[in-house]
């Protein structure tokens, strides 16, 4: 009862906050919201702590708690729950959420501090951490998707939230859009639950699938990948997170970063019972997220955005997680989860101290040598960088490593496995590249500002770079952690089958290393342009630099034709339907005025008439005969 | 406590007044407003001191009025929830006897869990969009509040009743102070758009009245139990004629693609509370009338119909959300949008399953509410700015955030948003059509996952043009037209204490139908199965009923014209229908069997038989 009472707390507190900074935010607590949305969040925190302090040993059993809160509406047969589930799945996710959501709100103390729309930002992040704790709690597929809708539309209201620039707003919808195309496979899937087994609550579903049709199953699997592929930004559906930079950089760092973007691999990882089953669904996950690994790498070493850069690099890093999963590793995958949310949460914070100091300036090209001027920054944005490349020893290289291994040894994928598995290894190569140019144009290097800040570089309050230390330690250090935390809640246990090669160790990270080592070479501090100004100008550089002309295509494809279709719509309403409805109405009128002029009582015309009709009415006879 | 009181004082003796009393108050209201009026001609001038005053009072007496409406509806929600038999027993009045006796007619109201909450979306909405004319509205104040409240009496009408006749009355009556209210206080083209939309409706009801004539005599009463149990028991081909000539009046009226062109120019042109009327309920007649009389008077008509009208509420689905993406106007993407959400009703009504249909019924309420509040919304925005152009308008979240926060969340809740109302009926309507492809209880297969999947494409259209709507309007650079129109300079930024009133209560409703609608969907459910182990029943009897159609043609003549007298005869389980006798002529004797397999049908039928034996 009391666990009840504490995993209802863990949305409760967050949605308090909401609400309270909602009505009280405004006029009464203005400057001052973060308080309240401090104290939400971390009661969540506490809750979330508590939780899995107290579940650990049961939950490692495949211990649950589970409950309804009140039922949501019915029809006929179909009831609609709410209800949770805390389970160790649950639990890690909870963790990671509410975490890194203490981090970003107290960073976005610092960071938001003097913007007019101060209050609203908080009840939008405390909004988004009560859907997302919503999502992750759900106990059946509706009340996911409805945490999935929510978060989604808590996303579309934070990248939009500077309204006023036109790319902003823009760029929110364009999320939401998107996210909606995946949501109907999403919907449709749900509805195919239904169809199937009669109940959407997880466990009945579960329990009733290795009876199912193979079919069903394929069909239900590939449905909410869909839902899946929009969430977490995986090709088709990645076009939208890149504009999402368009948001305040914590709302990058929370939402497109670290923990809505993961909703996706939370959603297949918590349907593996029906992806297990479903016959050659795994090895579609396991190729979407291996081609948008690479496909999302190449974009980052070419662009010259600082956010975007990191936007494709988590596009790229949730890539590996939907190889993880495909590779039936879902323990890995969200194991890469929980450390990813750290580093990379930390690398656009730091991106955002980096964008306060450079008046806004992202172009890595138009700055260099921040690490004199930002030292704090430079080193816990040095510790990300590391993570992310999958340096050995920091967080990133165990997580990835077990995808990899996972990925080279599923014995689902078969003779695929390898080939996807040395796709991800090219990857890292990449991604280790990519990184450390990001790190040296914007770190290393001479003394250069933006003409923006007029000299003067803005430092970071303690509220954030106290934050960004703080997180430079899980990104370090969360490998360890994060595995003893999967072995004792049992995740660990779905990866464990696939003993590691020695090799693959090895090879990832002398690949990580070297690739890092070339970055440094090529933009560190003894740059040479040369090679670099060369590439720039090639064919292929400009297609990738235009991220393969992807959203022109949708644009023309999509966009364009629905459009004309819609004015088609419209013009066949006036012109058409319209014209056809008058004919009617003037039939009478018209046929009334014709005859009107036969009988105006003209005597000649009566008699041109009639001679008429007697001439055609003979030659009828005439013609008859 | 509310709740217990409602039930004291709301037996069923007392519920049939009160239903009269719906109809009644606003009709009071006319007459007031009507007498108030008498000696203020000269009042409506514009400007001066005296112009408010002769706005004031038929506002107030209009507003009063709804006010006691709503109120009374409250009463009515309640007992109905506590016990819906309370109200769902038929009260007569004004008995009407035509043709020598030989057609009966009365005007009895009844309401059940389908009724009840379109008679409150009615209740609700009609103070709204008054208040929401206070200000637009400053010529004729009198003769605008009157048709207001006629138009409330109308509509509350159809909603009550269980005459065919009756019912037909106030349908149609709707039309008359509809028109006046576009033609008169309407945008620039509102000749036009009132001429449109009256040849429109009037087309089809012509049709339709047809059809209630041919009911009326066939069943010799318009009692909505007699209609229906002749009705049912007609041969299909007949009665998909009969479906055919009510299709004419409801079509049009909901309106089913291809006959909705009337509707965008009629929801722009008309004043802001005409297109929250229009839109919020008059809209509902149609699908109303399209569940109440279509599906229950001809269930057999309306499987084999199923599939056309899923067609056609699918390409509405389609051809509305498109329509409504390439409109500059905002008034008019809000019109296209009604079309395709009315697509989702009909596809819930017509996949025949209790899923769909209780998500239909509910896509009536929600669309009300929140295209309704959209209206008003803009109605606000329009009194201030004189424009409906999307283009004209931009970040209106940095000059009237408290309007805007309205407009997004009425947005939001219009394309579905998980947590608001549009998505729990969206939701049913679609798990309904999903499953109606395999037979389930009785019922066959009707439309199935092809419709559900295309039908679903217009939840990510909606998303598409609401956000495009968002985005123009409240997002980006502020943008704001100059206005020289001295009213509208007194109005301030945002939102005023009227509009408050106005925004609020629709907010809450938006949210509270969104996370608790299980008091609907659960009142809902009785009705709905009554409807389909109607329209199952009609599945079973239909292979018999085409056997005994055969061996009956040599019997025909003799009990073709053979007369009924059906003394103090009960039907149904609420009580009598009429305590005077009843003529019939019945043509077809085996065919006026209920269809029901209900007990008490067994003896009834053989009392018919029993009479018909020559």
């Amino acid at each position: 009862m009391s666990d009840s009472l504490i995993i209802l707390a863990i949305p409760g507190c967050a949605l308090a906050a909401a609400m309270l900074i909602a009505l009280l935010g405004p006029r009464l607590l203005r400057g001052q919201s973060h308080w309240v949305a401090i104290a939400g969040v971390a009661g969540a925190v506490a809750a979330a702590a508590h939780l899995l302090y107290d579940a650990v040993p049961g939950l490692g059993e495949g211990g649950r708690i589970a409950g309804t809160l009140y039922r949501w509406f019915s029809g006929d047969g179909f009831t609609a729950r709410i209800g949770y589930l805390y389970d160790h799945l649950a639990a890690i996710m909870l963790v990671t959420v509410t975490g890194v959501s203490l981090c970003v709100v107290l960073y976005s103390r610092g960071y938001m501090k003097g913007h007019r729309g101060y209050p609203r930002f908080f009840t939008y992040i405390c909004l988004f951490v009560f859907s997302m704790c919503t999502l992750v709690l759900a106990d059946n597929f509706l009340l996911l998707y409805l945490g999935w809708e929510a978060v989604g539309l808590c996303s579309y209201l934070l990248i939009g939230f500077y309204y006023e620039r036109p790319t902003a707003s823009a760029a929110a919808r364009k999320a939401f859009v998107v996210n909606r195309v995946g949501d109907f496979g999403f919907g449709l899937g749900v509805l195919m639950i239904w169809l199937t087994f009669g109940t959407l609550d997880y466990g009945q579903v579960f329990a009733q699938v290795p009876g199912a049709s193979a079919g069903a199953l394929t069909a239900i699997a590939l449905l909410l990948l869909c839902g899946a592929v929009g969430k977490s930004a995986q090709l088709p559906l990645h076009v939208w997170l890149p504009d999402a930079m368009e948001g305040p950089s914590p709302v990058s760092a929370l939402i497109h970063a670290a923990t809505m973007v993961t909703a996706g691999v939370y959603m297949v990882a918590r349907s593996m019972p029906i992806f297990a089953h479903a016959p050659g669904v795994l090895a579609v996950v396991a190729i979407i997220g291996a081609a948008t690994a690479l496909f999302a790498a190449t974009i980052a070493l070419v662009n010259n955005d600082l956010k975007r850069v990191l936007a494709y690099s988590t596009i790229s890093q949730l890539g590996y997680m939907f190889l993880g999963l495909g590779a039936g590793a879902a323990g890995a995958a969200v194991f890469h989860l929980f450390t990813h949310a750290f580093f990379k949460a930390l690398l656009f914070l730091g991106a955002g101290v980096v964008m306060h100091a450079m008046a806004d300036v992202l172009d890595i090209r138009r700055m260099s040598g921040l690490a004199r001027r930002l030292p704090i920054t430079a080193v816990a944005f040095f510790a990300a960088c590391l993570a992310l490349s999958g340096i050995p020893g920091t967080a990133g290289f165990f997580s990835k490593d077990q995808i990899l291994a996972a990925a080279f040894t599923s014995p689902g994928l078969g003779r695929l496995g390898p080939a996807l598995g040395w796709v991800g290894l090219v990857t890292a190569g990449l991604t280790a590249f990519y990184t450390f140019r990001l790190f040296m144009r914007v770190f290393a290097g001479p003394d250069v500002l933006p003409e923006e800040t007029h000299g003067h570089v803005h430092k970071p309050s303690p509220w954030m770079w106290l934050v960004l230390v703080a997180l430079a330690i899980p990104s370090i250090g969360a490998g360890y952690v994060g595995g003893w935390l999967l072995h004792t809640l049992g995740l660990a246990g779905l990866a464990e089958a696939h003993a590691e090669p020695h090799w693959l160790l090895w090879t990832s990270g002398v690949v990580a290393v070297g690739s890092a080592f070339l970055a440094v070479l090529l933009y560190g501090p003894a740059r040479d342009w040369t090679l670099a100004t060369r590439v720039d100008q090639t064919a292929f550089y400009d297609f990738v630099s235009n991220k393969y002309f992807i959203d022109e295509l949708y644009d023309a494809v999509f966009v364009r034709p629905a459009r004309a279709l819609g004015r088609l719509c419209t013009m066949i309403d006036d012109r058409v339907i319209d014209n056809l409805l008058l004919g009617v109405t003037w039939a009478p009128r018209g046929i009334g005025r014709g005859l009107r002029a036969v009988q105006r009582g003209s005597l000649g015309a009566y008699a041109m008439i009639f001679a008429f009709g007697a001439v055609l009415l003979m030659a009828v006879l005439w013609l008859l005969t | 406590m509310d709740a217990t009181l409602a039930t004291t004082w709301m037996t069923s003796a007392t519920a049939g007044w009160a239903m009269l009393a719906l109809i009644g108050l606003p009709l009071l209201g006319v007459a007031l407003i009507a007498l108030a009026s008498i000696g203020r001609e000269r009042s409506d001038l514009p400007g001066g001191e005296d112009a408010a005053s002769g706005r004031r009072v038929p506002f107030a007496i209009a507003l009063a009025t709804s006010l006691v409406v709503l109120l009374l509806t409250a009463a009515l929600v309640a007992a109905h929830l506590c016990d819906p038999k309370t109200l769902s027993g038929s009260h007569e009045f004004a008995v009407c006897w035509f043709v020598g006796g030989g057609l009966y007619s009365s005007l009895s109201l009844s309401v059940d869990g389908i009724s009840v909450w379109l008679i409150a979306l009615t209740a609700v909405l009609m103070p709204l969009a008054l208040m929401g004319s206070w200000h637009s509205i400053r010529r004729q104040c009198g003769v605008y509040y009157g048709l207001m409240m006629l138009l409330h009496a109308a509509m509350l009408g159809v909603f009550l009743v269980r005459d065919l006749l009756w019912f037909y009355i106030f349908f149609e009556f709707t039309l008359i102070p509809l028109f006046f209210l576009i033609s008169l206080w309407g945008g620039s083209q509102r000749r036009r758009a009132a001429y449109k939309f009256f040849v429109y409706t009037l087309a089809g009801s012509m049709l339709t009245l047809a059809g209630v004539l041919y009911l009326g005599v066939k069943a010799g009463s318009f009692d909505f139990r007699l209609v229906r149990l002749t009705a049912s028991s007609l041969p299909l081909r007949e009665q998909v004629i009969l479906f055919l000539a009510f299709f004419a009046g409801f079509a049009i009226k909901v309106p089913l693609f291809p006959f909705h062109t009337w509707l965008p120019l009629a929801h722009t042109e008309a004043p802001t509370a005409g297109s929250v009327i229009l839109a919020g309920v008059l809209l509902k007649l149609g699908t109303y009338g399209f569940l109440r009389i279509g599906i229950d008077f001809m269930p057999a008509a309306a499987l084999a119909v199923a599939p056309w009208m899923g067609g056609l509420a699918v390409a509405g689905i389609l051809y509305g959300a498109l329509g409504a993406w390439v409109q500059s106007d905002v008034k008019k993407l809000v019109a296209y949008s009604s079309i395709s959400h009315l697509g989702f009703c009909m596809l819930g009504l017509f996949a025949l399953r209790p899923e769909a249909l209780t998500g239909g019924i509910l896509v009536m309420v929600n669309h009300g509410l929140s295209t309704g509040a959209l209206f008003l919304v803009i109605g606000m925005i329009y009194e201030r700015y004189h424009t409906r152009q999307m283009s004209e308008l931009g970040g209106l979240a940095r000059r009237m955030p408290v309007i805007s926060f309205f407009l997004v969340l009425f947005a939001l809740s219009s394309l579905g948003m998980p947590g608001l109302n549009g998505f729990v009926s969206e939701f049913l309507v679609l798990l309904g059509t999903f499953v109606s492809g395999r037979p389930a209880g009785g019922l066959p297969a009707t439309l199935g996952i092809g419709f559900a999947a295309v039908a679903a494409l217009g939840v990510i259209l909606s998303a598409v043009y609401l956000l495009h709507m968002v985005r123009q309007v409240v997002f980006g650079q502020l943008k704001e037209p100059e206005v020289h129109d001295e009213p509208s300079a007194r109005l301030p930024a945002d939102a005023t204490g009227r509009e408050w009133a106005i925004m609020l209560p629709l907010g809450v409703l938006v949210v509270l139908l969104g996370v608790w609608p299980m008091p609907i969907t659960q009142s809902i459910r009785g009705p709905v199965d009554e409807i389909l182990s109607n329209v199952a029943a009609t599945q079973k009897t239909q292979p018999a009923e085409r056997a005994a159609a055969g061996a009956q043609k040599a019997g025909d003549e003799e009990i073709s014209n053979c007369e009924l007298k059906i003394e103090n005869c009960r039907l149904g389980e609420d009580g009598p229908v009429a305590s005077a006798n009843l003529r019939f002529e019945i043509f077809n004797c085996q065919f006026s069997i209920p269809p029901r397999p209900a007990v008490a049908a067994t003896p009834r039928a053989s009392r018919i038989r029993e009479d018909c034996a020559p």
